[in-house]
């Protein structure tokens, strides 16, 4: 029985109106897309981690690691002798910096090792090579390629290119090219593969090695001998399974996924909002023929039946279009996504977006969800009327009913909820009721955003009277009688307007945290790194001689020799921090949150740590705790002299002194000499030697402290631009729902025209009367939604971000962006009116008049 | 364009109006000659389908014919552009809804106002005309009630100061009185007609009803869309 209705009242209904289908059709298939697009990017990004690790762990069932500097490689003979063990194999891995393209994975190979874990393959006189070390055995330089990376590059077998090392460039030669299978898989292709020993010796590794692979015996259960290994080699070695490691950077992506997560499904939220009040529209306007079906003897439930089945089938065809669109958002923002990723987590080499069935399972289910959620009220709502009811009391009647104060209650309660979650402890600490409150607050607008803006239409109508047109009179008093027709979508643009400028108060607020931190704790006069301009996640750690000579540069004051390591610490990626600490102190003023610094304190005796401010929030600690970090050496244990402000990692930071650091995890390499000049020198002639002197052989980054923070807020500003292109796509659904309604409006509105046409209204003040209501519902939704977003910025930021990454920003409101937020929206929401306007001018006067 | 008693104001000259409904061709008028004074009332009466309401259109700009000539007020409106016809019928014609047709959120004394504000007169000037209008047909108490407030006949008779707010030499009326009772309908044509004699206006109605036609000046028949001589 729904098929027939379907086909004979719906399809044609929707038929009839194909722009407001369209419009529907595109808000929902957005919502779609917004969500498949971001599990697409952030799918890809983990993968590709994943396939990386993979590639390089190859069959190792577990791996040893000791920090950054690596271990010893004679423990692979400690590791081998474990019960379980079958087979060990050492890996040099290091990330170099290819001049001109970015990182590069080096791998040091053995060879000689039994091929059980991971085996190197390629063809003909290429496989020779490989089966025959001697050919590699007395050469620094010999490397062979993956197939994929020599023909990217345009190089072949013979050919030489160069890498940047800490110790500056080396020239490497082909030897061998080799199929993109097991190891040569990794980092996406960008690896090259060099003998072990010959890659120790290039890179001055000694008889260093980062990891060594474990294979295990067919009967040994991998757990039993995880431990028996840990007992082996003690607390300065850690021992996982391979793969383990690619949840390091899923752990560093969460927060950047779960602002993405949050903005897709603030994009569904509006898009059901779109549906919704599209639904309605199209049930109100059938409201008589589904009134004759209920007279005729259609059931309520089969009149339910039926608007649901309709919504499930613009879900449907709107599901089909949100994944093509979704998958082509995803293709063209991944490189860009994958970048910023890269830039602050850790680098990552994509390669191409996959739609796989549980996309598909995805997409159906926001597709239809959407629709059907907008569905269920007006469906509810014709069925329970009775027939005659249907059939006889007027469009506005049916619809319109209820108080302005019934919705101005509800949304206070839902508001005050909201503030009161913000502002409950559990707030600082459970990111669930951060994201309650934050909900609360936006839920409430749904309910008094409208009539809100309604109510300024007649405060603006009354209180201008005489001043304003006779269209804007009129386009005020279609805003204040659609107020129930135009709730959703002015609700919508509200939403849409409070999260861009929400996130628009982080960005902000963050920014000026960070400059601040910034010009207090980093005050270098000059900056030097290699491979990256930041010391982030793809520069390459330097030698520490290369200070010395820095030192003896005219006018340089003091030179600071900065390491930054991942440190993982109880299961969290950390950075660790390592500076001259005693004069480092002297020299900048860290923004202390608790305790106090001294020239003389533990850390500048190198025995006391800096803790950043979110991670001792995370783990409770306070000035004069005592903290055991594991190290190569063992476990070393300092004293917290002061919980401090640092940026550097929104997982958490700890500084302590480069000496123990060097002692503890032997590593001497440096991230970043950061230099103090004497007075009166000119940061820019230092950079320029500095340049010159060294820039070539080391692939240098040299930047004067003003060129330092203006790349740590471009960082910043290219983390954000991922949000803000998610923001733009929800405000734009919203902006949809603004023509939908004025679309319907316009319609039901023909006779209204025509009369006024008839006593000489002309066709441009028709248009004129739209697009003043359609940049009135605008403007108006974007003041409020101003207003509400830096009210709901503020929870966000002692709230969300509090309890998820432990920040405390300053409240900075984005007064640009307002500005920007403000026009826009209003210009939108005009452009949105255009085709209504247009439309409703462009009736002919007579019809219009006669029209029913 | 002011006109002055006995002058021309509406002149058909063998004026067609042909409809395509589909397949069919409807005629709706077939070479209508009829000329209407300045000052006067006419009635146009005739049986349903017979063109009334086709030729009350053409006259008030709201159709062209399809063939034949319409002159209004010395403007030839066959040709006219439709911008042209906009402005005629905002600066020349008033017009009179059977179902009022008044804007639902627009007080009374705002639906008066709005043709005077849409040609741009000034708020005040316009306030105090729509005032003095509303004071005329006996709304002076009613000016700030909407149109939901007023009775059907509170309700014609604001229309009626819409339709010569802006002082119209012609005003068109399609069933003024066909939505109201009796009694309202007379009170509502009297006040119109006395307007209209007030300031030497064309009335031009359109009605059923022999009672409206009796009080007019002259009365048109129209019958298979010719005049019944």
């Amino acid at each position: 029985m729904i098929l027939p209705l379907l086909r004979w009242l719906s399809l044609r209904h929707w038929l009839q109106h194909p722009v407001r289908a369209g419009l529907t059709l595109t808000g929902v298939a957005l919502g779609v897309a917004v969500t498949i697009a971001v599990d697409l990017l952030a799918g890809e990004i983990l993968a590709a981690n994943r396939r990386s690790l993979e590639a390089i762990a190859g069959k190792a069932q577990l791996t040893v690691t000791a920090g950054e500097s690596g271990l010893d490689r004679v423990v692979a003979d400690r590791i081998f002798g474990t019960p379980g063990v079958a087979h060990v194999d050492a890996l040099l891995e290091r990330q170099l910096i290819e001049p001109g393209r970015g990182p590069i994975l080096l791998l040091g190979v053995d060879f000689l090792a039994d091929a059980a874990l991971r085996q190197i393959e390629a063809e003909g006189a290429d496989q020779e090579v490989i089966d025959d070390p001697i050919a590699f055995l007395n050469s620094r330089s010999a490397a062979v390629v993956p197939e994929s990376f020599a023909t990217r590059r345009g190089l072949k077998k013979g050919d030489r290119f160069t890498l940047t090392a800490a110790d500056g460039a080396h020239e490497l030669e082909i030897r061998a090219v080799v199929k993109d299978r097991g190891p040569a898989r990794a980092f996406g292709g960008d690896v090259v593969i060099m003998y072990l020993d010959a890659a120790q010796v290039a890179l001055g590794m000694d008889d260093r090695v980062s990891r060594v692979d474990v294979g295990l015996a067919a009967d040994a259960q991998p757990e039993t001998v995880k431990a028996a290994l840990e007992a082996e080699l003690g607390p300065a070695f850690v021992v996982d399974f391979p793969l383990r490691r690619g949840a390091r950077l899923d752990q560093m992506m969460t927060g950047l996924e779960q602002a993405l997560f949050t903005m897709a499904a603030l994009a569904i939220w509006v898009g059901i909002l779109l549906a919704y009040n599209a639904i309605e529209i199209s049930v109100r306007q059938r409201k008589n023929e589904l009134a004759i079906l209920r007279a005729i003897g259609t059931s309520r439930r089969a009149v339910i039946a039926l608007v649901l089945a309709e919504a499930a089938g613009v879900g449907l065809v709107a599901t089909a279009l949100g994944l093509g669109l979704g998958y082509l958002f995803a293709t063209y923002g991944l490189a860009a996504t994958a970048t910023t990723v890269s830039d602050v987590y850790d680098v990552v080499k994509v390669s191409e977006v996959q739609l796989l069935p549980r996309h598909v399972v995805t997409g159906l289910g926001v597709g239809l969800l959407i629709p059907l959620l907008g569905a269920l009220r007006p469906a509810r709502h014709v069925a329970n009327e009775s027939p005659v009811a249907g059939l006889t009391r007027g469009v506005e009647e049916t619809f319109a009913a209820g108080r302005p104060w019934k919705p101005l209650v509800f949304g206070g309660l839902f508001f005050v909820a909201g503030l009161s979650l913000a502002w409950s402890p559990a707030a600082h600490t459970n990111i669930a009721v951060g994201y309650g409150a934050f909900a609360s607050m936006l839920g409430g607008s749904v309910f008094f955003a409208p009539v809100i803006v309604s109510g300024l239409a007649q405060v603006l109508r009354r209180a201008c009277g005489r001043r304003l047109w006779a269209e804007h009179v009129v386009a005020l008093d279609h805003v204040v009688r659609d107020r129930r027709r135009a709730a959703l979508n002015v609700a919508s643009l509200v939403a849409g307007v409070a999260t861009v400028i929400t996130v628009a108060t982080y960005a902000t607020s963050f920014k000026e945290a960070n400059q601040r931190w910034l010009a207090s704790a980093v005050p270098a006069d000059v900056f030097v790194t290699s491979g990256s301009k930041m010391a982030m996640t793809h520069n390459t750690p330097l030698d520490p001689a290369l200070g010395q000579e820095l030192g003896r540069i005219d006018g340089v004051d003091e030179v600071f020799l900065v390491r930054i390591a991942d440190f993982d610490f109880r299961g969290r990626p950390l950075k660790l921090i390592s500076t001259q600490m005693r004069g480092y102190e002297a020299r900048s003023t860290p923004l202390v949150v608790e305790g106090a610094v001294s020239r003389d304190g533990p850390v500048a005796r190198g025995a006391g740590v800096f803790v950043s401010e979110n991670l001792a929030g995370r783990d409770n600690f306070h000035p004069g705790d005592r903290l055991t970090l594991p190290t190569p050496s063992g476990p070393a244990t300092f004293e917290v002299e002061a919980v401090v402000v640092d940026f550097t990692s929104d997982q958490g930071v700890l500084l302590i002194d480069r000496a123990p650091y060097v002692k503890l995890f032997a590593d001497p390499l440096v991230d970043s000499f950061e230099l103090f000049l004497k007075p009166g020198v000119d940061p820019a002639a230092v950079q320029q030697q500095i340049r010159r002197q060294w820039g070539a052989k080391y692939d240098l980054f040299v930047l004067t402290n003003r060129e330092f923070k203006a790349e740590a807020q471009e960082l910043i500003e290219q983390i954000f631009a991922l949000l803000d292109l998610l923001q733009l796509l929800t405000l734009f659904i919203a902006v949809l729902g603004v023509g939908t309604t004025l679309i319907a409006a316009v319609l039901d509105r023909t006779q209204e025209v025509g009369v006024m046409r008839a006593v000489g209204t002309t066709p441009l003040q028709v248009i004129h009367i739209v697009l003043s209501e359609a940049g009135f519902i605008g403007a108006a939704a974007a003041f409020f939604g101003t207003l509400q977003g830096a009210l709901c910025g503020m929870v966000f930021l002692r709230t969300i971000l509090l309890a998820s990454i432990g920040w405390r920003l300053p409240w900075v409101l984005p007064e640009s962006t307002y500005v920007f937020v403000f026009l826009g929206v209003s210009a939108a929401s005009v452009v949105a009116g255009l085709y209504p306007a247009w439309w409703s001018a462009k009736q002919p006067t007579l019809e219009a008049l006669q029209a029913e | 364009m002011p006109s002055e008693t006995g002058a021309t104001s509406i002149a058909l000259t063998e004026v067609r109006r042909v409809y395509d409904a589909g397949a069919r061709r409807v005629e709706a008028l077939r070479g209508v000659t009829l000329t209407l004074r300045a000052g006067t009332a006419t009635a146009i009466v005739g049986p349903s389908g017979s063109g009334k309401s086709t030729l009350l259109h053409i006259c008030g700009a709201l159709d062209r014919p399809t063939a034949g000539e319409v002159v209004v007020l010395g403007t030839n409106l066959t040709t006219a552009s439709d911008a042209t016809l906009t402005r005629f019928r905002r600066d020349h014609l008033g017009f009179i809804f059977q179902f009022f047709h008044l804007l639902p959120t627009l007080s009374a004394l705002e639906n008066v106002m709005l043709p005077a504000r849409l040609a741009r007169r000034g708020a005040r000037a316009a306030e105090t005309l729509a005032t003095t209008l509303l004071a005329r047909v006996g709304l002076a108490d009613r000016v700030q009630h909407r149109p939901a407030q007023l009775s059907g006949g509170e309700r014609q008779r604001v229309a009626i100061a819409r339709a010569l707010v802006l002082d119209p030499a012609i005003i068109l009326a399609d069933e003024p009185t066909g939505n109201l009772d009796r009694a309202t309908g007379g009170q509502v044509l009297s006040l119109l007609f006395a307007l209209a004699h007030e300031r030497q206006r064309t009335v031009f109605i359109v009605t059923h009803d022999p009672e409206v036609a009796r009080l007019c000046d002259r009365t048109v028949t129209l019958r298979d869309g010719q005049v019944a001589l």
